[in-house]
């Protein structure tokens, strides 16, 4: 898959091209199109050429930063004549078998150090037959993107796609352009690579979207920001020694913080997927100024109770289980409460809590109250209930799959 | 809330972080079984959804933070819980979970947590007891359980104080 490497927010493309407004920058594409000796010798006529790079860029860019771009470039590469001698030979559905040899004989494979043809053979040995896998080295290190990052991001790269067999390499090359992988140092770019592959190895099940596919667009556009915080850090924003060594993560502003502190932080793969789903859909529903949820009030407790329960949805689990909601319910609203604040309201607000009263009804019931059902009964409450400090945070339709939206200005 | 107290706060998230008034906000909530000489304040940063916060805790007009690790072991030992015992173990565990670690539910009977199909999970939960408090001549050690949800993580806490008011704890 072709990579964006001009790190323009996808949604702002997006917009431009819905507006029907003309593609400002096909350039790169144009350039490699007609870097291909044989598209130039086979077509002719250089107008023709011209509107047809023009025609596929105009889709590419509609799509260049969504996931149907893999199919884009796919007729991309269909509109290049391909060689009589090229190594892939077509297969009896007419399409191209890749070969681990396609790999380990390109010019590209000759172009790596040592270490990287050996990660690349050892991966390819142990997941003998995964032509996915093989076809996701090929495709990353043929990529303009993979050959403009220094051979230590190109090890980062790989690493990133060899330690989470399934990953896209298209999502951890796209990832290098964002602002966040370019401010990390060189141990930050490893371990964001690794973090990176391992939530799009995960976006590629199926049943996980398209809750995991969103998020990791968001984060792979730079629509969200992706931190690994130091220690210091982690403290300063009053994280505990002892909370450190549960925290996965957690997000601020506009911005996923990963705590790559965390004892096997990548070896619990849906302990990351939940945790950056969930976090991410605090992002996504609180960016608006004006719709975010405060401290203490029921809006708070509907921004959490959406992100406890849309994170299932990152690991194929929609709706949740009733036990996973009765958990959540105690940890909201019961004595013992984890969460301080949200209890408050509860014990506070008799309007609130006749509506979570109801949840609990239900919850007994075997009946769990989706997130829109939850905000509706509070919407109806605007306007009655002194505790509620933001009716549009109740009166708008949540996110519930961080679906992206635009990035709002200024931060 | 108190004026000196929320100024206190500002001024020490300042000091610390160089953290602007602006972007906190402190709440005053009152947990269950919180000892009812104790008062929790929680300063939270604007916009960050829950995530960052600092619990101070106000005893016989003294400050405790969670910023701080050894906050806990200060307050015991001001107070002086092993010559003068006046908190409960449901007492000592709430403060221990609102300035050593924080953000997980105390769980005190099976009945507190749901069941899962995994039945080594399940034995675990078969364990749940409510908190304790031991105080002797040699220290204390307070024992409970916390869980965490998402992460279907049920854990043992074991919290040891020596005479000297050192604390310690072990989790599994």
């Amino acid at each position: 898959m072709r990579i964006n490497s001009n790190n323009q927010d996808s949604l702002q493309n997006t917009q431009a091209t819905e507006n029907k407004q003309p593609v400002q920058n096909n350039e790169p594409l144009r350039q490699d199109v007609m870097r291909d000796t044989a598209v130039r010798e086979s077509l002719k006529n250089p107008s023709d050429l011209a509107a047809h790079v023009n025609r596929l860029s105009g889709q590419f860019e509609r799509a260049k930063t969504d996931f149907e771009a893999k199919k884009i470039r796919q007729q991309v590469d269909s509109a290049i004549p391909t060689t009589p001698n090229a190594a892939a030979m077509p297969n009896a559905a007419g399409t191209k078998v890749v070969t681990t040899t396609d790999v380990t004989r390109s010019p590209a494979f000759d172009r790596l150090s040592s270490s990287q043809k050996s990660l690349i053979n050892k991966t390819l040995s142990d997941n003998r037959g995964n032509t996915q896998l093989i076809s996701e080295f090929k495709e990353m290190i043929e990529s303009p993107v993979f050959s403009r990052l220094n051979s230590t991001e190109k090890g980062y790269s790989l690493n990133g796609l060899a330690k989470n067999i399934g990953a896209d390499s298209a999502d951890i090359l796209q990832f290098t352009q964002t602002p966040s992988y370019q401010s990390f140092n060189r141990m930050q770019k490893q371990q964001g690579q690794l973090i990176l592959g391992l939530l799009s190895a995960d976006s590629q099940i199926a049943s996980h979207n398209p809750m995991s596919k969103n998020t990791v667009k968001l984060l792979t556009t730079g629509n969200v920001d992706l931190a690994l915080p130091t220690k210091a850090e982690l403290k300063r924003d009053g994280f505990t020694d002892a909370d450190l060594q549960g925290l996965y993560g957690f997000a601020d502003g506009n911005t996923m913080y990963v705590n790559i502190y965390r004892p096997g932080i990548l070896e619990s793969r849906e302990d990351m997927v939940r945790t950056v789903a969930h976090e991410i859909n605090h992002v996504i529903n609180d960016r608006e100024p004006g719709k975010d949820s405060e401290f203490d009030t029921p809006e708070r407790a509907l921004d959490e109770y959406r992100a406890w329960y849309t994170e299932n949805f990152a690991v194929g689990i929609n709706p949740p289980t009733v036990a996973y909601m009765q958990d959540v319910y105690a940890n909201f609203f019961s004595p013992n409460a984890g969460y301080d604040n949200i209890r408050e309201v509860y014990v506070k607000d008799p309007d609130f809590r006749k509506v979570v009263d109801q949840i609990k009804v239900d919850l007994d019931n075997g009946k769990v109250t989706d997130p829109e059902a939850f905000r509706k009964s509070l919407a109806a409450l605007v306007g009655k209930d002194p505790f509620i400090k933001n009716p549009n945070y109740l009166t708008t339709p949540g996110n519930l799959d961080n679906t992206p939206t635009p990035r709002p200005r200024g931060i | 809330m108190e004026q000196s107290v929320e100024k206190f706060i500002l001024s020490d998230l300042k000091e610390r972080f160089d953290l602007p008034a602006e972007k906190i906000s402190i709440s005053s909530p009152h947990p269950t079984n919180f000892p009812a000489d104790a008062k929790l304040f929680r300063a939270e940063k604007k916009g960050s959804y829950g995530n960052i916060y600092y619990n101070y805790i106000q005893v016989n007009g003294k400050f405790y933070t969670s910023i701080d690790e050894d906050s806990f072991s200060k307050l015991l030992a001001t107070e002086k819980i092993l010559t003068r015992p006046r908190w409960n173990a449901h007492q000592v565990a709430a403060l221990f979970l609102h300035l050593v670690v924080r953000d997980l539910r105390l769980v005190e009977a099976s009945s507190d947590v749901s069941k899962t199909t995994d039945e080594d999970f399940n034995k675990k939960v078969e364990k749940i007891t409510p908190p304790s408090l031991e105080i002797n001549g040699s220290g204390a050690e307070a024992r409970f359980w916390t869980f965490q949800g998402r992460y279907q993580k049920l854990e043992y806490w074991q919290v040891h104080i020596t005479a000297d008011y050192k604390m310690s704890y072990d989790r599994s």
